[in-house]
């Protein structure tokens, strides 16, 4: 296959991909937009580059509304919901009684709080009004981190919110390198923690994701104090683009190889983000989702700050810090 | 109907080792990794390898370990009829722990079983499932090999249906990988209004997006599709497909009425067992039916690795008898 | 609104609503002439998919007779003459009235009864729903006389269900009781190996009683023709299709049949009587619908126009700003000389040489011509008009694979190019020749260049759905959908561009080639057949010394063809694959009849053919069978391939020697 019909075809794939999948975010225009980032000006030849650039984009995992809704579907029902009913069924013999079952489930669903990771503005919080009407929940469920407890976690009076309080899931749509689990280990989670042990108060602390790096989800489940870490799908090492099992150049097509592309990446990433060219901890990801795009995909895809005049095709909304 | 009650395990390939134990196991023999790796981890008194005449092995590549089967009918119902006798099922004690390895058998045959043991009289059947790293070549992984020679019911899953012109005719194709299969199907009942379950969360991330990709292939066979036609279940879950089934067909039964439901699993092992689930609990004996395209050979290594195994527990005594 | 007017390219797809909004009529007499539900002669209708049969017969239906007599039914009815009885022979499941432990003759006969149980339900259902909308206050007495009719066709005793006192829908579960218990008998008998079907009616009772009865104590009803519309006659075996047959053959007032198949549907004409076969003209007349289309192929480009803009008109996109569907389209700039100039600047930088000229100084250089060379090259060189040059060459080729003095011949054609290029008139045979052959130079060209061949415009469209409009409505749907894929306007002021054109028509044109796939194994050799013959024709148009124009069709009067050969040609044109021209020739010496097949013009983008209808290749019958024997293997077809053009390609050594004998 020549080259130009090595780009024909990821055209029609990204055709393909726009139409059906990608809620039209990759129109023809879009992508000329984008190509026109890549000059040549790395790896010496305008074409090549843009091909290669074109098998990346191609080769992007994008989770529009309808799937993100889907998928936090799962998230409660394979996640939360199943080891719940199935603990159920065992304590109650092995029982089909299917209304027992509802109503036990009603019960532990009643002592259990939902709440966004992160900042009320992030994709966490974000997520959890669709969380809420893809499953039906009751607002009540809802709450926000501080309204867990009666006062501050510093007072020594404070208390769960909800006396008959069983667990907290921390909800989010991505789990990169697991450091937010961490760090929520050291603070609300360490507060929460006190306020269980200080109250003979037992409470489960879950952290469920959409998408998480094996690596990630590791740390989070070592690391952190979180009992529960557990994802929809899991991103192991395949996933990486430019690693050596990397499932993007495991049969690349003609005209495609790993290290021009590597090294496109790399180079345009590094006028981006000096510091993170390939994406936040190296996540070398090539994920995005309907609200967002995880800043441990390809920053060559998402980068969108002022003063560069790069043209993102998934531009990423910055984290409010 | 509640299908989150029955049982499922996941167990990641590391862990094979603390898979239960059982007395009798069976497995369809074909070469891939994930098919051998489990045969082999399985712990039970008896461990048999039914061999398929689709994947048209010759007797010097035949497995040298477990108890074989030659089976020669591509019918499902002559197949296991065959097995049954040469295997005395008849004779074994109805609470003997069965377990069968979905992965390598032929969907038809797959489905039928439970429902001949559920009819012999057995309670209970353990079924796996293996998921793969990746597909051999992505989305263009040949799964059929050689030509679709025949669409038609699956024996034990054909209903009683209305004749009528067909367009009230409700067709739910579980679309996997080989768009040829779903092309076929969709062609078999032209003037249905159809409805496409995908696989989501699947087995690998990447997955359903090459699944969509593949199944695009089929759209001009399939019709102009609106968005409340597409059905989404895990790709290792047939409790969920199950569960998915019941509460989309229930909306669809209430929202507009349907004459004849057809029902199509075409992707998953795992997915094929929840449409069978779904069709003994809830369809027998109505104006239903599991339709599937027959080809005359499948590839026998279509997938990379073993990532995990799933175990799902069928309860059989709640499917409705016929 | 969907922004594609040709989302929906099948019947099957539209409502009973959308069918009446969507219906074109054929132009010079209609469809009526096709098919006329009253007449008393069965028909046949066939065709390739796509050709329009679905929804012809479903505009005879009683629904659609229902939504065009809205006000009034049972007149409109009358004056309609009949009431059509539609039914899918797919929803019959008929693959399930085989094996499973039983023998042919058994499940013949449970077949024609299950059947006979079937078409009654809908007939019964029918005269229920009619009675029911046009409220006819029909005496009680009728009504039951009916019944008891009815229930008398079956020749053992057939209690009936009872209904709330209605005769009518008593009458309409007994029919489903009877189905089902059938449904449960016949499904069951794989897993028990029990049948116990009891034969309630033999074969016409009540397919012809029925309607008789209805004729008989239904006054409304009498004089009214009972249309069974069968569609996708296809999908019933040969056992089957012999029931069918038996029943056509039988056919009693006041009933009647249409039948819609694919052109490889008809398996079979015996009845099961034995030694009796239907003969076309007597028991059934047979009409194929893309003949009648290809007959008239100035209403068929009309009949085109006509449904693309009834789909603009639904959508609102059409405004009436264009004339002709032509304008919607960007055509590519000048003439074809003026393009040959344009692409040759745009992909040969200057100083470099064309591709042609340099595969023409290899080809002279390693047979002998080295010393004439220059000369021989100056000659054909006409940096001008890179379509004159290809023609020079062309033309210095023919002069070669004829054994001519090549420095004379090229001497003397370059005295005609050059005036041929100055617009001079009467150059003669030249000139002939270049008309003829232009447009596969321009093709050679465009693929020396690597560029991709042209195929545009509405015209173009037409010609290569192959006279089955559903094909022009996928290739549409295709283009459209590329056209919003590059953020144009389609159809709403904005032409759409060339390359939204040429990607459309290649999705297309590889849809149909799997599309087209027929079942089992001789689906797949004719795949293989197709792509060999495909492949052929593109070797042959791009060859330096083409022998026919626009090469895409070949002849033959098939004998000499192996049965598997001859099998598999005919899978591939009851699949459409290939498509008969019915202007078959007499070959001049000795009166056999020539067949002439053109390969589908859906084919022809992605083999870079044309789709013109030219004069058929010469491919011999031993040639023929190496394409459609699906047993010869593909280094005898390489070898047969060489062989063929070797004519055609410079050195024009036609020695066979060089044909790898033992490959």
């Amino acid at each position: 296959m020549t080259a130009e019909e090595t780009y024909d075809q990821l055209i029609r794939r990204l055709k393909t991909l726009s139409e059906r999948l990608w809620e039209g975010r990759c129109q023809a225009p879009d992508i000329n937009a984008w190509l026109s980032n890549f000059d040549g000006r790395h790896c010496g030849d305008i074409s090549s580059e843009r091909l290669h650039a074109l098998h990346l984009l191609a080769s992007v995992s994008y989770f529009g509304l309808r799937e993100i809704r889907v998928l936090l579907k799962s998230m409660f029902r394979d996640l939360y919901r199943y080891p719940i009913v199935q603990q159920l069924r065992r304590e109650l013999g092995g029982t089909t009684d299917t209304d027992k079952i509802a109503s036990c489930f009603t019960e532990e669903l009643q002592a259990t709080r939902f709440v966004g990771m992160g900042n009320p503005a992030e994709s966490g919080t974000h997520l959890l009004y669709y969380f809420r009407q893809e499953n039906s929940l009751p607002r009540s469920l809802f709450v926000h981190q501080h309204e867990l407890l009666t006062s501050a976690a510093t007072d020594p009076d404070a208390d769960f919110s909800s006396s008959s309080l069983k667990r907290i899931v921390f909800i989010d749509d991505f789990c990169g390198s697991g450091e937010q689990a961490v760090r929520y280990s050291r603070t609300i989670l360490r507060d929460l923690k006190a306020v269980s042990t200080r109250r003979s108060h037992p409470v489960q602390f879950c952290y469920l994701v959409l998408f998480g790096t094996s690596s990630g989800l590791a740390s989070a489940l070592h690391d952190s104090a979180f009992d529960v870490v557990d994802a929809v799908s899991e991103l192991d090492t395949t996933y990486q683009t430019f690693a050596d099992d990397s499932r993007v150049f495991r049969r690349p097509p003609d005209g495609i190889d790993i290290t021009t592309s590597e090294n496109l990446a790399t180079e345009y990433g590094s006028e981006l983000w000096p510091e993170w060219p390939l994406g936040y901890e190296n996540g070398q990801l090539l994920i995005a989702f309907h609200h967002n795009i995880p800043d441990n995909s390809l920053p060559i895809l998402w980068f969108d700050e002022g003063g560069t005049t790069w043209a993102p095709i998934f531009p990423r909304h910055p984290k409010i810090d | 109907m509640d299908y989150s009650l029955l049982r499922r395990e996941e167990f990641a390939a590391p862990r094979l080792g603390e898979l239960p134990s059982w007395d009798v196991f069976l497995s369809a023999y074909n070469k891939s990794e994930r098919v051998n790796a489990v045969f082999e981890a399985v712990r039970a008194d008896r461990k048999e390898w039914l061999i398929h005449p689709e994947y048209d092995f010759s007797e010097s590549e035949l497995p040298e370990t477990g108890h074989l089967h030659l089976l020669n009918s591509r019918d499902e119902a002559e197949f296991w009829h065959q097995y049954t006798r040469d295997a005395k099922v008849e004779d074994w004690p109805r609470d003997l722990r069965i377990c069968i390895d979905s992965t390598g058998f032929m969907r038809p045959h797959l489905i039928l079983f439970p429902r001949m043991l559920r009819d012999l009289g057995f309670s209970r059947l353990d079924v796996l499932y293996a998921d793969p790293k990746a597909y051999e070549k992505g989305e263009s992984t040949p799964f059929t090999k050689g030509a679709v020679t025949e669409i038609r019911q699956v024996r034990g899953f054909e209903g009683a249906h209305l004749p009528d012109a067909g367009e009230e005719d409700l067709l739910v194709i579980g679309a996997g990988y080989d768009d040829e299969l779903i092309r076929r199907v969709a062609e078999s009942k032209r003037a249905a209004r159809k409805m496409e379950m995908f696989g989501l969360p699947s087995l690998q991330p990447h997955m359903y997006e090459e699944n969509r990709l593949r199944a695009a292939l089929a759209e001009e066979a399939l019709g102009p599709l609106p968005n409340r036609s597409l059905l989404f279940a895990p790709a290792n879950d047939p409790f969920a497909t199950a569960q998915e089934l019941h509460y989309r067909l229930e909306e669809e039964r209430v929202r507009r009425r349907f004459g004849n439901l057809y029902l199509s699993p075409l992707a998953t092992k795992a997915q094929a067992l929840g449409f069978a689930l779904y069709y003994l609990c809830e369809c027998a004996g109505e104006a239903a039916s599991v339709i599937f395209p027959y080809a005359e050979y499948y590839s026998r290594e279509t997938s990379v690795g073993l990532s995990r195994v799933w175990l799902y527990e069928l309860e059989l005594d709640w499917f409705k008898s016929t | 609104m969907s922004k594609n007017p040709f989302e929906v390219t099948k019947a099957v797809d539209f409502t009973d609503e959308q069918i009446a909004a969507t219906w074109v009529d054929l132009p010079g007499g209609g469809f009526a002439n096709l098919a006329d539900p009253r007449s008393p002669m069965p028909r046949f209708l066939v065709g390739g998919k796509g050709g329009g049969r679905t929804h012809l017969l479903r505009y005879f239906s009683y629904p659609l007779q229902r939504l065009r007599h809205k006000s009034n039914l049972i007149e409109g009815i009358r004056r309609d003459g009949y009431v059509g009885i539609y039914f899918r022979c797919g929803g019959l499941n008929s693959s399930r009235f085989a094996e499973k432990r039983q023998d042919e003759s058994t499940w013949a006969a449970i077949f024609s009864y299950y059947t006979e149980v079937w078409l009654g339900r809908l007939t019964v259902d029918l005269i229920a729903d009619l009675l029911t909308v046009a409220s006819l206050e029909l005496g009680s007495a009728d009504i039951s006389s009916f019944v008891k009719a009815v229930v008398g066709l079956f020749d053992r005793d057939m209690p009936l269900l009872s209904n709330n006192g209605n005769p009518l829908l008593a009458l309409a579960d007994t029919f489903h009781s009877i189905q089902k218990q059938l449904d449960i008998a016949i499904n069951n008998v794989a897993l028990t190996h029990h049948l116990n079907v009891d034969i309630g009616a033999s074969p016409g009772r009540l397919v012809f009683g029925i309607p008789a009865a209805a004729s008989l104590h239904l006054r409304e009803l009498s004089g009214l023709v009972f249309a069974y519309l069968l569609d996708e006659f296809e999908n019933l075996t040969l056992d089957q299709q012999r029931y069918i047959n038996t029943l056509i053959r039988e056919k009693q007032l006041p009933t009647t049949f249409l039948v819609g198949s694919r052109l490889y549907g008809l398996r079979t004409q015996e009845t099961l009587s034995a030694g009796e076969e239907n003969r076309q003209g007597s028991e059934y007349d047979l009409v194929i619908l893309e003949d009648t289309y290809r007959s008239g192929a100035h209403h068929y480009g009309k009949f085109c126009s006509e449904i693309v803009r009834r789909r603009l008109r639904e959508a609102g996109s059409d405004g009436g700003h264009s004339a002709s569907l032509a304008e919607y389209f960007e055509r590519p700039l000048g003439s074809l000389e003026e393009r040959a100039c344009e692409n040759t600047r745009q992909k040969v930088p200057s100083g470099v040489p064309r591709p042609w000229l340099e595969r023409l100084e290899q080809q002279l250089r390693t047979s002998g011509f080295a010393g004439d060379l220059p000369v021989l090259l100056a000659r054909v060189q006409f940096s001008a008009s890179p379509l004159h040059e290809k023609f020079a060459i062309f033309l210095l080729y023919r002069a070669w694979a004829d054994g001519a003095d090549l420095v004379e011949a090229s001497t003397k054609n370059r005295a005609s190019v050059e005036r041929l290029l100055a617009g001079a008139k009467n150059v003669g045979k030249l000139e002939t020749a270049y008309k003829h052959y232009r447009h596969d130079l321009y093709a050679q060209l465009l693929a020396e260049l690597k560029l991709p061949q042209e195929y545009y415009g509405f015209n173009e469209f037409v010609r290569m759905s192959g006279y089955l409009p559903r094909n022009l409505l996928v290739v549409l749907k295709q283009i459209t959908r590329w056209s919003l894929f590059l953020a144009e306007n389609p159809f709403r002021g904005e032409k759409i561009s060339l390359k939204a054109q040429r990607e459309g028509v290649r999705e297309a044109s590889t849809w149909f080639l799997s599309d087209a796939k027929s079942l089992g194994r001789v689906g797949e050799g004719a795949q293989l057949a197709i792509r060999r013959l495909a492949s052929l024709f593109r070797e042959m148009r791009f060859s330096d010394k083409p022998v026919e124009v626009a090469c895409s069709a070949f002849a033959t009067d098939r004998q000499g063809l192996s049965p598997s050969a001859t099998r598999l040609l005919d899978e591939a044109v009851s699949h459409s694959l290939i498509l008969e021209v019915p202007i078959g020739r007499r070959d001049k010496n000795n009166r056999i009849l020539l067949h002439k097949y053109q390969l589908n013009p859906m084919l022809g983008p992605l083999f870079d053919l044309s789709l013109a209808l030219r004069g058929p290749a010469n491919l011999s019958a031993a040639d023929l069978n190496v394409i459609f024997d699906p047993g010869a293997s593909d280094s005898s077809f390489s070898s047969m391939r060489r062989k063929v053009l070797a004519r055609m390609d410079a050195p024009f050594r036609i020695d066979s020697t060089q044909e790898g004998l033992f490959e």
